[in-house]
């Protein structure tokens, strides 16, 4: 409640005149997953307020892929699971002195594919920062950006997708998202220890 | 009232000399990540250089125990450039690229779920070396590994030659998830 001092004229937002004045953060924190013991199948961060201008996910991962070390976790929103995805990615493979390459179309069934790890290597995790930009906002299709990948150390076993940046965009409709999940490309399930936060930004 | 911001700034440091390396130490461990800024970051003392980096707990760690993978691409090539490097005594924030007396780096090093103690670290770095020289100019994207399952607490950037310029700023961020 704001109050203004008859006194001094003294402006503020606290009920103590003379106290530092609460300025709302612009960036705060509306969930989080960790995942437990039995791992999961999939991560999903549902009933998103509108309330934000922008959304952001940060996580660390790792899959329960076998064999590999390199694994991938796809991005759906709004339970959204046929081709209405638009993506495209640049990547990086661990190989010495390679070129980076891209892939993804206009035609896809994720809003984006990200380079992460599998728990072939122990203590060995990927991490993501994912951006989705004006996600309320019923006037325009979704779209996304994001920054992820995982450094095995040289492990080359099958070794493609490692660093990735990349963009999706959804347009089936222009719907606000109110519902983002996540689950392993090539694993069955993200092992324990792999947390997801989302964060608005105002 | 709040409990506490989401997104604070931890330190900052503006260089008033030239400095051989910043390190920030005594890092709390009540944040989720930690997100390094450099801002207008020159060299002094040699021609040109990449950043480099080091973590530990207490003090940082000078072992073979860091490794990165980078993509980027550098002004004067056409080509945009993937590579790695294993088993190495230090992380980097940009590789292909270089800062130099006129050509400063700005960055942004993203150290995830850095104080747990259960898995190696993963540090994120997003890399843009200013428009000046074809040569050094660039964007990199880097994925850094510390093999390390301790928390971070220490954070030291210093350049792979020479020193930091007086006016080069350094912030350091803390994101704390719900």
């Amino acid at each position: 409640m704001a109050i203004r001092s008859l006194k001094n004229g003294t402006f503020s937002r606290s009920l103590l005149i003379g106290n530092t004045a609460y300025d709302p953060p612009d960036f705060e924190s509306i969930a989080t997953v960790s995942v437990g013991s039995g791992g999961a199948a999939n991560v999903e961060f549902t009933s998103i307020p509108s309330t934000f201008a922008h959304l952001q996910i940060r996580a660390i991962i790792q899959t329960n892929r076998g064999t590999y070390t390199v694994d991938e976790f796809n991005l759906q929103v709004n339970g959204v699971t046929s081709a209405n995805y638009s993506r495209h990615e640049l990547l990086s493979s661990a190989m010495s002195n390679d070129t980076p390459y891209s892939q993804g179309s206009g035609s896809e069934t994720k809003m984006a594919n990200i380079p992460t790890i599998s728990g072939v290597k122990a203590n060995y995790f990927g991490a993501a920062i994912i951006d989705i930009l004006d996600y309320a906002n019923t006037n325009k299709y979704k779209t996304l950006r994001y920054l992820g990948g995982a450094d095995s150390n040289g492990d080359t076993v099958g070794l493609h997708n490692v660093l990735g940046l990349g963009s999706g965009a959804l347009y089936v409709n222009t719907n606000a998202i109110t519902s983002i999940k996540m689950y392993p490309q090539n694993g069955t399930q993200f092992n324990q220890y792999s947390r997801f936060a989302l964060y608005g930004v105002k | 009232m709040p409990a506490g911001l989401t997104y604070e700034t931890v330190a900052t440091t503006t260089l008033t000399t030239t400095t051989a390396s910043v390190t920030f130490s005594t890092i709390s461990g009540s944040y989720t990540d930690l997100i390094l800024v450099f801002a207008d970051v020159k060299l002094s003392g040699a021609a040109d250089s990449a950043i480099n980096f080091q973590v530990g707990n207490g003090s940082v760690d000078t072992g073979s125990n860091y490794s990165f993978t980078i993509m980027g691409a550098r002004s004067a090539s056409g080509t945009p450039f993937s590579n790695r490097l294993d088993t190495t005594t230090q992380g980097r924030s940009n590789w292909y690229t270089s800062i130099t007396s006129s050509v400063a780096a700005m960055s942004q090093m993203h150290f995830m779920d850095y104080s747990n103690t259960t898995t190696f670290k993963s540090i994120l770095a997003n890399s843009r070396v200013q428009p000046g020289d074809a040569n050094y100019s660039g964007t990199e994207t880097i994925v850094n590994l510390w093999r390390s399952t301790s928390a971070i607490n220490t954070i030291k950037v210093y350049p792979n030659v020479g020193s930091f310029t007086s006016g080069s700023t350094f912030t350091l961020y803390g994101i704390t998830a719900a």
